[in-house]
């Protein structure tokens, strides 16, 4: 089978191998999870260590697994939200900004064809960074007690948060000619589905529960506890699939409109 | 003049999202309506940015029908998995996922359950993750998860003082006239909610009373009394059993016969746990009465040989006269071990094996021991209507001793295995389970005894989670009032871990320090000298 789309991911890989805007973002990334990841370390030394500090604190029992491995990828998570627009806003307005746009639609590719083929870059290289923060397992394998299965679910979700982070900044990338623009409405839209099952506070029971089946940040804290639930990675592979589909109506429409 | 029909949509669209944020300030909270008229206003007020061109409506239009179709069957795709859902709990001690005990009890609900959650906002994700598994487990479950201090309306159904914390179960009943019934718990924990279910669906309230006045096992935790009076602590009570029977709902009461002078007509059944001193003739007359009108009892009866005289203290003669009557046997005797490797008190620790019956129906492995036991058996000729059933038994290598010069020999420390002959020794009855039924009468008014020769084994002491069920199975077998469901604690694993300052430094260097550092020059280097080469 022939993958349509692997030209155009080709070239985007090269073009972010080649911007040292992506290396200064994943230096950022690693530099703030490993300082949080630090404190999290130090703080569940010092709560380990300090009897009284830990009553004040409201902990009975300390578990590694909860209070480091559940934190450290919720930071993580939480992360994400900040450096993917970062390395999505420029996917598609870029293009739309220096006139490439006109050239690469008349190229005998399919919209769904950029589409994925810029997806699949933007993804591939937010993998990789996250790929580097595999050693932060063997950290916690060596300094404390984490339960494996625990720890694979939760990088897994990482994964998969990360997926549906990169086709929002796709879908924000495909609505502008500005990059900045893009990534602001790329963070805008996240952090909105990020904090939407808060606005259940002031919503009535039914409201409430749609709010909250709509939440990024519920779906994805399910992973940092070790949970691999349908409804987790159903609700980021929709994510996805819509955000996706309407950054290719976007195109077409864009399309159909010149 | 132009008329731009998407422009005036946009209008109106503004003048809903307007409209929806005014009611919902006005109201204090968004409702189904106003979040409604709200959404809708802000999805067409996006028309505004609509180019000009009215030409293109057509498109635009087709655009939309097209998207929210394809959203709209990926959202129905996602609710029907939602439905279905399905999950792999990674955590050692499976803490997010319900226990099988649970599952099979939801999978044969007999009608629908609602539960009403009363939680701080702080709570509300642990609240949705713990009770969604109770909806995905069984259809029969629906649940509200709401704020007491904002739904006050909701929380006033319930109670004039709902506080956060407080969970409602009650039974759903399609007939209006029936009222459905209500359990109120205040733990968000698994054990709780199901029981709290099973309290529910039962026809009436479960109330244990707990027999008082002769030396029991006292309810209450006797550790902070123990060390009052300046004495080794020690744990024999039954505070742990009293907290698991009131966490599935069921009323514990103590009951002192000699000064209320009957059984309460609310008794599900009467418990007499440990005592030391044997029933007046007055209050074995009552208890007489409450059996034989249909009442049910649990007997755990400790015998204890004071070290000094090896005589065996607590005689129960009226005790035992009204358990005859029932056709059980109370002999004022103590089981020993013969084949213990060492004299002294550990022949007195008796393993215990469980006959086959509704009580012992266990699937635990763990050991069970009755340290001091009386032997409990059927007598020879029984009353007609009733029938007795040996349900627990000593290990084959026992033997009885009574009162005397034996037990007093025992205490001398002297080889059981030389003072008695092979014939003497071999399983002894130390519990059984007796029911009595008149044939012209219903089930329900069966008289239910259960005796086991040991008390010590439900104290907080020594129980353990074969004790426990054993004793839950006799509580559920005497009061046939639905299931009493036991469900383990998942409580965490305790993990500390403490850095000492150079391992600190280390990690603080390399994950602070080395690795972004790295990354971004590297990174950097590349990306310029591949710019430069282009």
């Amino acid at each position: 089978m022939r993958l349509h789309f692997y030209p155009i991911f080709r070239r985007e890989i090269k073009s972010y191998l080649t911007s040292p805007t992506v290396y200064i973002a994943a230096g950022l990334f690693l530099f703030m999870s490993g300082l949080l990841f630090y404190g999290i370390l130090e703080n569940f030394s010092l709560l380990s260590g300090d009897a009284q500090y830990r009553r004040e604190m409201g902990f009975d029992k300390l578990n590694f697994t909860r209070h480091v491995v559940s934190n450290l990828y919720w930071v993580i998570n939480f992360l994400l939200l900040f450096v993917v627009p970062a390395f999505t806003m420029r996917l598609l307005a870029e293009e739309k900004k220096t006139g490439t746009f006109e050239l690469l639609v008349s190229l005998p590719f399919r919209d769904w064809d950029i589409v994925l083929g810029k997806f699949f870059a933007a993804y591939a290289v937010l993998a990789a960074i996250l790929g580097i923060c595999s050693y932060y397992v063997l950290v916690m394998a060596r300094f404390g007690t984490p339960e494996l299965p625990v720890v694979g679910i939760a990088y897994l979700g990482s994964f998969i948060v990360a997926a549906a982070y990169v086709a929002i900044g796709l879908l924000a990338s495909s609505l502008t000619e500005n990059q900045i623009v893009a990534a602001i409405l790329a963070f805008v839209i996240l952090l909105g589905l990020y904090l939407i099952g808060d606005l259940s506070t002031p919503a009535s029971a039914g409201v409430a529960g749609v709010l909250q089946a709509l939440s990024l940040r519920y779906h994805s804290e399910q992973f940092t506890h070790g949970l691999l639930r349908v409804q987790d990675a159903g609700y980021f592979l929709l994510v996805v699939a819509i955000a996706l589909f309407l950054t290719c109506r976007v195109l077409e429409l864009r399309r159909l409109r010149a | 003049m132009q008329i731009r029909p998407l422009r005036i949509v946009s209008y109106v669209g503004f003048l809903l999202l307007l409209s929806g944020l005014v009611a919902t300030g006005l109201h204090g909270r968004f409702t189904s309506i106003t979040a409604g008229v709200s959404a809708l206003g802000l999805a067409t007020s996006l028309l505004f940015f609509a180019p000009r061109a009215t030409r293109n409506i057509k498109l635009y239009a087709a655009f939309f029908v097209y998207s929210s179709l394809v959203i709209g069957t990926l959202v129905l795709l996602f609710l029907i998995l939602e439905r279905h859902g399905w999950q792999y709990d990674a955590t050692r001690n499976k803490r997010y996922s319900l226990t099988p005990i649970t599952r099979n009890f939801l999978k044969r609900l007999p009608q629908p359950v609602h539960i009403t959650a009363f939680v701080t906002e702080t709570e509300r994700d642990q609240a949705r993750l713990l009770l969604e598994q109770y909806a995905t487990a069984s259809p029969k479950v629906s649940y509200t998860i709401a704020n007491p201090f904002r739904e006050v309306g909701l929380a006033r159904r319930y109670s004039l003082q709902v506080m956060p914390g407080d969970i409602f179960i009650e039974t759903v009943t399609t007939s209006t006239e029936s009222r459905a019934r209500l359990a109120r718990v205040n733990r968000l924990r698994e054990e709780d909610i199901t029981n709290g279910i099973v309290q529910a669906l039962r026809d009436q309230d479960i109330v244990l009373y707990f027999l008082v006045g002769h030396d029991e096992l006292p309810l209450e935790r006797s550790t902070a009394l123990a060390t009052l009076a300046g004495q080794r602590v020690s744990v024999r009570d039954l505070s742990w059993v009293k907290d698991q029977l009131e966490r599935m709902g069921i009323r514990v009461v103590p009951l002192s016969l000699a000064q209320r002078g009957k059984v309460p007509g609310d008794a599900s059944a009467v418990l007499w746990v440990g005592p030391r001193a044997d029933l007046s003739g007055l209050e074995a007359q009552t208890l007489r009465q409450y059996l034989e009108n249909g009442g049910r009892a649990l007997f755990l009866l400790t015998p204890d040989i004071p070290q000094a005289t090896g005589e065996i203290a607590s005689v129960f003669r009226n005790t035992a006269d009204l358990l005859a009557r029932f056709g059980i046997l109370l002999p004022n005797e103590i089981v020993a071990r013969v084949g213990a490797s060492q004299p002294g008190a550990d022949h007195f620790s008796i393993p215990v094996g469980l006959l086959s019956h509704p009580i012992t129906q266990i699937s635990v492995e763990d050991p069970l021991f009755f340290v001091y036991a009386r032997p409990v058996q059927p007598a020879t000729v029984l009353p007609s209507d009733a029938r007795v059933d040996v349900i627990a038994q000593s290990s084959p290598d026992c033997v009885r001793l009574s009162s005397g010069e034996i037990a007093t020999a025992l205490v001398r420390k002297q080889d059981l295995s030389k003072v008695f002959s092979p014939q003497e020794v071999g399983a002894i009855p130390l519990g059984v389970a007796s029911l009595r039924l008149d044939p012209n009468q219903s089930e329900e008014k069966a008289t239910r005894i259960v005796v086991f020769g040991n008390a010590d084994f439900v104290s907080s002491e020594r129980i353990n989670q074969k004790a426990w069920l054993l004793f839950n199975n006799s509580i559920n077998w005497l009061v046939r009032a639905g299931e009493l469901l036991p469900i383990p604690s998942t409580d965490i694993e305790n993990t500390p871990v403490v850095l000492t300052d150079g391992e600190k430094q280390f990690l603080f260097l390399v994950m602070v320090i080395l690795v972004p550092t790295i990354v971004g020059l590297l990174g950097l280097g590349y990306s310029l000298a591949r710019r430069e080469q282009q």
